[in-house]
């Protein structure tokens, strides 16, 4: 069974001057397994409809389930509801309080009242997922680890709570070009093995083509574009654009080339691809011929 | 003879962690600034970027070897007033940086602060907020503004104070990509129109390639500097030392990689045009 919002509308400080319409009418449905990429420009209401995913925010007008039960009701069915889906916000390291690394990743699964036992196993499998053995790092403060650590350890205590649905609000943000690529390959992992869904909030086209399957564009509340990236990128450049979200780099540099006169193929997203087709076509560049 | 804002000779800085390990932040630092220029330092995260800049405006002593801004050196604690109204810093998180409740009075903080008369504030404040296109917003409330347009009003806090030289530690880290270009067109304006210098620290090459020099940091040492074409040529060291490189650099290394013969270069249209001869 899915995660599936039906007509779902949310409109920030209603009945007030500053009254704003972050999430308008916005209909969808997710698998689990499923690796779903989250983009557009700030304010077009991603992280209002992270929260309605999660159950943490009831909307305004329509129905959010999960799993056919709707989160945001009260009683039992719906408490489990909203533990099947997690929410990592934004700069999730802030949210880091515990003594050491364990209590903290522990604090979840503890509260789901689990045995210790079982509490400790959950904490040590999320903790694997951030490379950071439990043994290692278990006794640590949180507080003392690098900015990437304490990011991935608040990570941690959300994945610790094994949600069907993961939600990462924008994960890397602030990361050096390292630690982002290292982060991707521990969640395609996690990911793959899990078989949870990830629903990933992202500004960086590049890194939805990377990673997701299916890629949702906002715009103005509204999901205005639904689909596999790569095509996607073929068919509906124009309304991507107009949506506020920049182009991959490659794809502007592959224009560049084009508009001076190289015959290459206007869908490549990857540079490999790029490489190849140029050295297709450059004249006596080619590498039998190299200079 | 060349006019140096910032020289650092052989500056090291070590510290001890909670552990008791010693890291040493810096070791062997010599660099110099020229006023007027615009330099971005970019490395990976613990590469000592954010140590070395602290140093600029004297938020970090030295612990070993020199450093020298405006002519006062860092080390003598009766300069540090003076070295802190030349240099101004910014930093990455814009609400870490803004203390009132309206963006006037925000920008207003720093000029109030060294006692400056109200209606000479009252230029300052136009003149900053002006210089960054948010004198539209005086009156609005902070809080209310997207990311990018707070970091703004940060620089425009700092540049009310008419330094000679500003700092910014990743000042876009934590914005989308209009506020990106927003914030980064405000700082090369304040460059090229003012004649500020800028250091300006980044993860983002793209931006570090828009610099008149970059210096590459890693393991507390100047790995690498020059200008962004000389830089990214080494596209191999570079990704050795984690850091990614702008796409037209990197496409020209993977083609001489394949024996083709490709000057350095940096943006979209000098690759298109050094492929088409």
């Amino acid at each position: 069974m899915p995660l599936s919002l039906e007509n779902v509308s949310y409109v920030y400080m209603k009945g007030t001057p500053y009254e704003r319409r972050a999430v308008d009418n916005v209909s969808l449905e997710i698998q689990k397994g499923e690796f779903v990429a989250l983009i557009g420009h700030s304010g077009s209401g991603k992280s209002t409809l992270a929260q309605h995913m999660a159950g943490l925010l009831p909307p305004l007008a329509g129905q959010v389930k999960i799993d056919g039960t709707d989160p945001c009701a009260k009683g039992k069915e719906a408490l489990t509801a909203r533990r099947k889906a997690g929410l990592v916000f934004q700069y999730p390291e802030h949210q880091l309080f515990a003594e050491t690394v364990f209590d903290d990743v522990a604090f979840g699964p503890r509260n789901l009242g689990l045995a210790e036992e079982e509490v400790r196993e959950r904490a040590a499998t999320a903790l694997d997922f951030a490379q950071m053995p439990i043994e290692e790092f278990g006794a640590r403060s949180p507080f003392q680890l690098s900015g990437g650590q304490m990011r991935k350890a608040a990570i941690a205590g959300v994945i610790a709570m094994r949600p069907d649905y993961l939600i990462l609000d924008e994960p890397t943000a602030g990361f050096d070009p390292l630690a982002r690529g290292l982060f991707y390959e521990e969640l395609k992992n996690l990911h793959k093995k899990s078989g949870m869904a990830v629903i990933m909030i992202t500004h960086s086209m590049e890194e939805a083509i990377e990673l997701a399957r299916r890629l949702l564009v906002m715009s103005g509340g509204r999901i205005i574009i639904d689909g596999q990236p790569e095509r996607i990128f073929r068919e509906q450049r124009g309304e991507l654009l107009a949506a506020g979200v920049t182009a991959p780099a490659i794809v502007s540099l592959t224009d560049r080339l084009r508009a001076h006169g190289f015959s290459i193929n206007a869908d490549c997203l990857d540079a490999d691809d790029l490489v190849a087709e140029l050295l297709a076509v450059l004249p006596g560049k080619g590498p039998g011929d190299a200079r | 003879m060349r006019d140096y804002i910032i020289v650092t000779e052989n500056l090291s800085y070590s510290y001890k962690t909670a552990g008791g390990a010693q890291i040493n932040a810096l070791s062997g630092v010599s660099l110099k600034i020229e006023r007027g220029e615009f330099v971005a330092i970019v490395g990976v995260n613990g590469s000592g970027k954010s140590t070395l800049a602290k140093h600029f405006n004297a938020l970090i002593p030295p612990q070993s070897g020199k450093c020298v801004v405006c002519g006062c050196d860092c080390a003598d604690s009766q300069n540090t007033l003076l070295i802190r109204q030349n240099v101004g810093m910014v930093f990455q998180n814009p609400d870490n940086q803004i203390v009132a409740a309206l963006v006037e009075e925000d920008v207003a903080f720093g000029p109030e602060n060294i006692g400056m008369p109200p209606e000479m504030i009252r230029e300052r404040v136009r003149f900053a907020l002006a210089a960054v296109g948010m004198e539209d917003y005086r009156r609005q409330a902070p809080h209310m503004l997207s990311g990018g347009q707070k970091q703004r009003v940060a620089i425009a806090g700092v540049l009310a104070l008419q330094p000679s030289c500003m700092v910014l530690d990743e000042p876009t880290a934590m914005l989308d990509p209009l506020g990106r270009r927003e914030v980064l067109s405000a700082v090369l304006e304040l460059n090229r129109q003012k004649g500020i210098t800028i250091v300006y620290i980044t993860h983002f090459m793209r931006e570090a390639a828009l610099a008149d020099r970059i210096i590459v940091m890693d393991g507390g040492r100047a790995a690498l500097a020059g200008q962004p074409k000389e830089v990214f040529y080494q596209a191999e060291k570079l990704k050795k030392l984690g850091l990614d490189v702008p796409l037209p650099a990197d496409i020209a290394w993977r083609l001489r990689q394949k024996g083709v013969s490709v000057p350095p270069v940096v943006t979209e249209e000098e690759l298109a045009v050094a492929l088409c001869r």
